[in-house]
């Protein structure tokens, strides 16, 4: 199988084609909007939520998502622009993406002495990137050079049995072709981390596994909660989850059974395909930034629903919608066929004893091939100028 | 053919319910290489778990093969199992803070409109 990707300078291959202006700091968010918006085109602004008062280790977070998604194979070139003040340096931002060996760009604000002069610089860096980006055309690339990653959404009994086991499927048939697959979710671990660790290639990983899933349990067990209603969600428990451990058996099974080569800090590259677990939360914007960052180019985002209790279930654009990277939406309850539209693929054959999740993995699979290759997915159909800002991951306190 | 309810691994003490169900209804579910039938004592919704034996408080209860927590109460077979006779085991921060152990696990009512 292959797909048809824009070959980049240090040897990977783009499902997309983007010009992003990426703020070094929140201050400097609206000057990297403004400058997207009088380019147009492929130009996208990356807006975040790392400010001033984040500390130190957020901050190094925020500069490693931030240099990761600048690095990211469906980006052609990048402006950074930044206020030359706290927190991520702009130098350093442009510096790190500077690796990859792509177009790089840094617009400071303070150097140039006016918002005026770095809305110019910015703009006629980000157009000349975008005419330049336009020459490049796509070839052909196997699925080793596919980065895939998955979390789920609107989670329900019908994830363990339908969308999870499919993804699970298709991860597997990926890390066989040599791509690499990334998961997430940390708290939905709780209860299943020792499945996962059973199956770590060496005992470092599976030491690790273990590590990562207890460090949330403590942090957990630290606010004196009973997180109930946060982990599962009044939704999921509606849909018949009662517990994290029943959340957590059905989450890891978008896993699929391939060894776990290592376990990633939110936002950390992988230094070597194959399937990685990376510590994180179950928000799904902090979780695909987290994956864009560590270079996948298409994910999945599985959907549980069905059952008595619709109002949890939300499937619109903003939902799964991270500017660098398509999200396929798999969905699982043959109660939502009537929503088909604004999903890609339904796994729902496997609740109706129709297919297999190997039968379904395989149409996964099939689909990720021809987003990463251009076909658009369904949220990439619909217009809507909402974009989500990008959601940093922050341990620290806020200040 | 649509299956009514499934039990995922043969150890499990609790069914998933394929389709939405009714009180009294029979449900055959395949348990490893057996076939047991279960009557329902009520309404159990697509997704909702229903009892496969007569489960004692204090019990683990085991879907997947993996314990998803304790019953809060005795459950009987076919009786639904849920958050307001089940409580998880893990990152009990409540438990944590009151130094209390997890065989005093509290369930909360379920909300569920049936």
């Amino acid at each position: 199988m292959e797909f048809m990707g824009y070959p980049r300078p240090d040897g990977t291959a783009g499902a997309r084609n983007y010009v992003t202006v990426i703020p070094a700091q929140q201050c400097s968010n609206e000057l990297a909007y403004r400058i997207a918006s009088e380019v147009g085109g492929n130009v996208l602004a990356l807006p975040h939520t790392d400010t001033c008062g984040n500390v130190q280790p957020d901050h190094d977070a925020a500069e490693r998502a931030l240099v990761g998604v600048g690095c990211n194979p469906n980006v052609a070139g990048v402006v950074v622009v930044g206020v030359g003040c706290d927190g991520v340096r702009e130098e350093q931002l442009g510096n790190g993406i500077a690796t990859s060996r792509k177009p790089v760009e840094v617009v400071d604000l303070r150097r140039l002495g006016s918002y005026e002069k770095a809305l110019e610089k910015g703009t006629r860096a980000a157009r000349q990137m975008s005419v330049d980006s336009s020459r490049l055309q796509r070839e052909p690339f196997d699925l080793s050079y596919l980065t895939f990653a998955s979390k789920c959404t609107s989670s329900s009994p019908a994830s363990v049995i339908a969308c999870n086991p499919a993804v699970g499927s298709a991860a597997d048939a990926l890390i066989d072709m040599g791509g690499t697959f990334i998961f997430t979710e940390t708290a939905e671990t709780i209860g299943a981390e020792h499945l996962l660790a059973e199956r770590g290639e060496t005992e470092a990983v599976s030491r690790r596994i273990l590590e990562v899933s207890t460090r949330m349990e403590d942090r957990i067990k630290a606010t004196g909660l009973n997180i109930r209603g946060t982990q599962p969600t009044g939704g999921n428990m509606s849909g018949g989850i009662s517990t994290i451990e029943e959340k957590s058996i059905g989450a890891i099974a978008k896993s699929g059974k391939s060894q776990i080569r290592g376990v990633l800090e939110w936002s950390e590259r992988p230094s070597r395909k194959g399937m990685y677990f990376m510590d994180g939360s179950a928000s799904t914007p902090q979780a695909f930034l987290g994956f864009a960052a560590a270079g996948a180019q298409v994910i999945a985002l599985t959907f549980g629903g069905g059952g008595a209790c619709p109002e949890f279930h939300n499937y619109t654009v903003a939902v799964g919608w991270i500017p660098v990277v398509p999200a396929i939406k798999v969905f699982s309850s043959p109660s939502d066929v009537p929503l088909m539209e604004y999903f890609d693929v339904y796994a729902g054959t496997i609740i109706e004893g129709k297919e297999t999740p190997a039968e379904v993995g395989q149409r996964i699979l099939e689909e990720i091939a021809a987003v990463a290759s251009g076909k658009p997915a369904s949220q990439e159909t619909r217009k809507s100028d909402y974009r989500e800002m990008l959601l940093m991951y922050t341990t620290g306190p806020l200040l | 053919m649509r299956r009514k309810g499934i039990v995922l691994d043969s150890t499990d003490n609790v069914v998933t319910a394929l389709t939405d169900l009714s009180a009294g209804d029979t449900v055959e579910v395949e348990v490893g290489k057996e076939l047991l039938v279960v009557t329902l004592l009520g309404p159990i919704n697509f997704g909702h778990k229903f009892s496969l034996y007569d489960i004692e408080a204090g019990s683990r209860i085991l879907k997947h093969g993996v314990v998803i927590g304790q019953a809060t109460r005795n459950i009987m077979v076919g009786e639904h199992v849920h958050v307001h006779n089940i409580a998880s085991l893990r990152a009990r921060g409540d438990l944590e803070k009151a130094g209390v152990s997890n065989d005093l696990l509290v369930a909360t009512p379920c909300q569920c409109s049936h």
